[in-house]
């Protein structure tokens, strides 16, 4: 204690947050006050300092012990760590992507890299958050700066169309969070996670209550757009300029999960509100074979290259909520596999929208499959980096997606119940090798109907290397992550 | 505890009621009898001229947001200088000094804002030209 | 080490020709046919002292720690001759191309390289998740044979051939997963060791499920019965290479997985289903060798040959004694090298006229002498005539399910109690007579009577590299033909091995002690899923 009234020891363990939020406001005042409109190569290059930083501060909090900081508001321990990490990555990845972008599409958005570092904040809090109010502002933090990045493509009428479609859609949730809050919290006294999972059963069985946690279960459903809450996301995926789409579907999805793991294993934790007819095993079992028919069955018929990624990208959260599933049945084994699938999507997601951001020039984005013809043979080594990619959203050896699945049924093999929900999840995966391989025969075994034409960017390529042989060693050594994510998986405060 | 907010029932239950009565008076007991003159939508016994959307200028929007963004410190700043002198203890007791803890947690809010207002200046988004 | 080196050098050189410029053709097809015919002689290294009933070469890497997974790979007397037809092929394959691939070049090699490791690495794997991983990594390099390179239904082809390919193994990698997870709750280890995994003991139900998951895979790939559909449409899209690739070696792994997964790891559950699997090989062989005689198109023709050809393999594994069994491994190896040769003699012949119809063509042994002996010759050996490839595994297969009620004594027979072996034996050797008649039908359509079509009048014979190509097949067609006993040494006490294996574990009854865990839900659903027919691919 001291004349702060708080441990500063805590800030060291919040550097990570700190460092991204301080950045954002920095580069947000660069932004302003800079006469530059052309593009904004030295705040790209602040920006990967910046998530560096903190990527350095959260490798040095990995061994400091599971601890709440700030009064109960965030907790530091090694699942937010890794999930954190994993923001970072795919912020950075993103960034990567971006400057190319938006030069050759020339619109020129300098708040992009202050907006992702802001929204990254917001994830940071998400999967931080040890308390239900920290929870929301980390959840608004980070939606209001993807609206914006969203709708960042002002000439494009797609663009603001997403982000209005995703902003009404987003707010409705974040109203329905804070509705759930409250009613939560008026039944618990209290919006502390750890409280409300202690609560006894006069409380956990109160209609209020399970109401409330109904709403804020939908809200999550929301960001990491589970069927049926997921209508906003082809239509804002698709729109919103291609790097920032590439940082929604990775980063919100695992900071959305990050968010959820946290919540079913603090405050719904209680066996009475997991099982049976209250608890939320059934309806995450619902929701996942849900979102991944739904998902892989609507991008069959997809004719653009990026909404169907869209819906492929819906289609992954479902695998990842049969592991929520498992985490309920079996207990916290079920985490690894979890934060080892997203980072195999992370990397993935990433990779294959940087390819679709990568393909097409100033005014023509190549995103109908008939664009795709012929790319194999103008550019052998994206249409190759391409076919990786999606073999690993498809889950075919040897890539990162392969062995997500494989460690992810692994583990929920070890309870019957969820047999099912891998039947499934394996059904789904042969519907969705159907239509990656859409994408490889339009790419290598038809002819190009106009000429093949790409963004000229060191960023963007270099960016696509570090994701696609990700991917691969990821898919070949999976060893170490696989250590990491069981460590992560065990120390969970 | 009930019976506390039983006077707001009966008041709600009343308005409505009135309301949808007169409405409802008036859809069986007048008569209606169309015509042209009377089936034309008017304004105030005038014309109507234009399309009734109307665009505003983004400028409206503009300091509707900044009114907005100002308000809400506001109303952040009210009840923390109501419990400023507790926030300024270190707990159980106010004895041993006084804590910054309240004044640097409102100086990093009030920095935030700052930095915000100088965004919206450098982008011209204050002023009216 | 000379096992991993077998294994990852094709993989290496495709690595290495996507360093090289695309322009560079002659370089990729010489870099190509190297590290392919290195492979080869590396591989022969594999011959010498090998003790067929056990693991030589053994490799065993730390793959995946946390997961008890190991990179193992060891060979046998069992894969030993499929590991040597894959690299023997291979190299033959590349020559063959050379003319045949224009386009993509690059891309042809790697795409072969790629897939000769997969082929390798799957028949060597003794891991199940390392076995598991190259049988996938085979599936996408196909895919693109038959996809870039292919006829006009290539698009159709391909992604028909993908999809029924991967039914299969989703639901392999079900009964995989399921079996690591079953060890560990008996032993508390987790491992895919094939040894380890195979003496876990299993009640029947499991059996039966797992074994139909792992039969659906091997059978789709075989081609058995009503799951041959993808065949015929993807050999005759395939380029020439991609057929004697598809024909020879991969769906040798439908057999071979039998051979080595299948049957020993389930007991009970073959002698449950080996009724059904037995007839569907019967239907198979009839079938197959009638719907050749019906086709106009030559490669369809040897496509439908293989699905009979394929059928006396698995007959000669369901009458699971050492002739049978012996006759299995010898008659893969023959399909290999003499379907392997049908379709380079097709593909020569299509390089010079672009058709494969037969009535297009007659008389070509008047202007390609040196062609009509060649062809003549593979054809023979795939009809089964004594003294050349195919004539000594047909007879063995045929002398195995003959007194199968014999050597079955004691055991339980596949074919099914009550069954009567030497009816089934009569029935497949209507198939030896019906190879006869439609290849010879065949053979005569094409290189025999007038040479009326004046396209046909001047055809150049077979160049110097295409004999090249064909020598070492017809070298090993009378080989194996005239002295099988090089092979069928090394083969046998490896097959008695198995069996032997086989019968001990049978008459190890399950314990009826607690139900496991798992064991209840799983099995059933196991069994839903793995006997729910493909969806209609493509």
């Amino acid at each position: 204690m001291n004349a702060l009234g708080f441990d500063t020891a805590q800030l060291g363990l919040a550097a990570p947050l700190c460092i991204v939020s301080i950045g954002g406001l920095v580069l947000l005042m660069l932004e302003a006050f800079s006469r530059e409109r052309g593009p904004r190569t030295h705040l790209a290059a602040l920006t990967l300092v910046v998530l560096g930083l903190a990527a350095l501060a959260f490798v040095r909090s990995w061994s400091a012990p599971p601890q709440a900081i700030f009064h109960s508001m965030l907790v530091v321990d090694r699942f937010s760590t890794f999930i954190g990490l994993l923001i970072l990555v795919g912020a950075g990845l993103a960034v990567g992507l971006a400057g190319g972008f938006m030069r050759e599409q020339r619109f020129e958005f300098g708040e992009f890299y202050a907006l992702v570092l802001l929204a990254t904040s917001g994830m940071l809090t998400l999967v931080q958050a040890a308390d239900l109010v920290s929870l929301f502002i980390g959840l608004e933090t980070m939606s209001l700066a993807v609206y914006v990045l969203t709708g960042s493509w002002r000439r494009n009428a797609k663009s603001s169309e997403a982000a209005m479609k995703y902003f009404l859609v987003g707010a409705f949730a974040s109203a329905l969070l804070i509705y759930g809050i409250a009613l939560v919290y008026g039944v618990g006294g209290s919006t502390n996670l750890a409280a409300i999972g202690a609560l006894e059963t006069p409380e956990i069985s109160d209609p209020v209550f399970l109401i409330g946690a109904l709403f804020i279960f939908i809200a999550l459903a929301f960001k990491i757009a589970a069927v049926p809450f997921h209508m906003w996301a082809p239509d804002a995926y698709e729109g919103a300029p291609t790097p920032v789409t590439a940082f929604m579907a990775a980063t919100v999805k695992a900071a959305g999960f990050g968010a959820l793991l946290r919540l079913v294993a603090t405050a719904f934790a209680r066996p009475e509100l997991t099982l049976g007819s209250n608890g939320w095993v059934p309806l995450v079992s619902i929701l996942a074979i849900a979102t991944m028919t739904l998902g892989n069955v609507a991008a069959l018929r997809q004719e653009s290259v990026k909404r169907l990624l869209a819906y492929s990208s819906i289609a992954h959260a479902g695998y990842l909520l049969v592991g929520v599933a498992a985490l309920g049945l079996i207990g916290p084994e079920a985490r690894g596999p979890i934060l080892y699938y997203l980072a195999a999507y992370t990397l993935t997601t990433v990779g294959s929208f940087g390819i679709v951001a990568w393909y097409g020039t100033h005014g023509d984005e190549r995103h109908s499959l008939d664009d795709w013809a012929g790319l194999a043979t103008a550019h052998p080594a994206g249409a190759l980096a391409m076919t990786l990619l999606l073999l690993s959203l498809g889950g075919i050896p040897p890539t990162a997606g392969f062995f997500g699945k494989f460690y992810l049924f692994k583990v929920a093999l070890g309870s019957p119940a969820l047999l099912p929900l891998i039947l499934v999840a394996v059904a789904n995966s042969l519907i969705s090798v159907f239509y990656y391989l859409r994408v490889v025969t339009a790419m290598y075994f038809r002819e190009e109907l106009r000429p093949v034409t790409v963004v000229r960017s060191t960023g963007m390529t270099v960016t696509l290397w570090i994701a696609t042989f990700g991917t691969l060693a990821l898919g070949l050594f999976p060893g170490w992550l696989v250590d990491l994510a069981t460590q992560a998986s065990l120390f969970v405060k | 505890m009930e019976v506390d907010y039983a006077p707001v029932l009966i008041a709600i239950l009343f308005g409505l009621g009135l309301a949808s009565a007169f409405l409802i008076a008036a859809m069986t007991l007048g008569p209606k009898r169309a015509s042209a003159e009377k089936l034309a939508p008017f304004e105030c016994g005038s014309e109507p001229i234009g399309s009734p959307r109307v665009r505003f200028s983004v400028k409206f929007y503009q300091v509707a947001i900044l009114f907005l963004v100002f308000d809400i410190e506001t109303a952040f700043l009210y009840p923390w200088a109501v419990l400023f002198r507790q926030l300024s203890c270190i707990a159980p007791t106010c004895a041993t000094g006084v804590s910054l803890f309240g004044l640097v947690e409102m100086l990093v809010f009030v920095l935030v804002l700052v930095t915000a207002l100088a965004y919206a200046w450098r982008k011209k988004a204050i002023g009216w030209g | 080490m000379i096992l991993a080196l077998v294994t990852l050098l094709p993989i290496v050189g495709a690595l290495l020709l996507l360093l090289v410029p695309r322009e560079e053709v002659g370089l990729h097809r010489g870099l190509g046919f190297l590290f392919a015919l290195a492979t080869f002689v590396v591989s022969l290294l594999l011959v010498p002292g090998l003790k067929p009933a056990e693991w030589n070469a053994l490799v065993d890497w730390v793959w995946v720690a946390p997961l008890g997974i190991h990179f193992k790979l060891g060979v046998d007397g069992i894969s030993l001759f499929l590991v040597l037809l894959t690299t023997f092929l291979m190299p033959i394959v590349m020559l063959s191309a050379h003319q045949a691939i224009a386009r993509k070049v690059r891309e042809f090699y790697v795409a072969l390289l790629v897939l000769e490791t997969g082929m390798i690495g799957a028949f060597v794997a003794i891991d199940l998740f390392v076995f598991y991983v190259f049988w996938e990594v085979m599936l996408i390099p196909m895919y693109f044979l038959i996809g870039i390179w292919g006829g006009d239904r290539r698009l159709y082809a391909s992604i028909k051939f993908v999809l029924y390919t991967l039914v299969g193994s989703l639901a392999m990698v079900v009964a995989i997963l399921y079996l690591y997870v079953r060890h560990h709750e008996a032993t508390g280890l987790w491992t895919f060791d094939y040894d380890a995994l195979q003496k876990l003991v299993l009640s029947s139900r499991e059996q039966l499920a797992c074994f139909l998951a792992f039969a659906l895979a091997f059978c789709i790939k075989v081609p058995l019965f009503p799951l041959h559909t993808w065949l015929p449409d993807a050999h005759v899209e395939a380029p020439t290479a991609g057929s004697v690739i598809l024909a020879g070696v991969l769906l040798k792994f439908g057999t071979y997985g039998l051979l080595r997964f299948a049957i020993p790891m389930f007991p009970q559950a073959v002698v449950q289903c080996g009724p059904y699997i037995t007839w569907l090989a019967l239907i198979g062989i009839v079938y197959g060798s009638l719907v050749a005689w019906a086709q106009t198109d030559v490669k369809k023709l040897i496509a439908y040959s293989s699905v009979a050809h394929l059928g006396f393999v698995v007959l000669g594994l369901m009458a699971w004694n050492g002739r049978g069994v012996d006759g299995a491994m010898v008659q893969m190896l023959a399909h290999g090298i003499s379907t392997g040769g049908l379709f380079l003699a097709i593909g020569v012949l299509y390089e010079r006229r672009h058709t494969r119809r037969m009535e297009e063509f007659g008389g070509i042994a008047q202007v390609m002498p040196r062609f009509f002996a060649v062809f003549a010759i593979v054809m023979l050996a795939s009809v089964g005539l004594p003294g050349l490839s195919g004539f000594v595994g047909e007879f063995l297969i045929l002398l195995g399910s003959f007194d199968a009620w014999r050597t079955a004594k004691g055991h339980e027979l596949f074919f099914g109690t009550g069954s009567h072996p030497k009816l089934i034996a009569a029935i497949a050797a209507t198939g030896v007579i019906l190879s006869a008649v439609y290849l010879l039908t065949m053979f005569q359509k094409v290189m025999l009577g007038p040479n009326a079509n004046p396209k046909n009048r001047h055809l150049p014979d077979l160049s110097a590299r295409e004999l090249a190509v064909f020598a070492p097949i017809v070298v090993m067609a009378f080989w194996l033909g005239i002295y099988p006993a090089t092979f069928l040494d090394r083969i046998d006490p490896a097959v008695a091995h198995v069996i032997g294996q086989f019968h001990e574990k049978a008459t190890d009854r399950p314990e009826l002690g607690p139900t496991p865990r798992l064991l209840g839900t799983l099995s059933k659903a196991a069994a839903a899923a793995a006997t729910a027919k493909p969806g209609g691919g493509g």
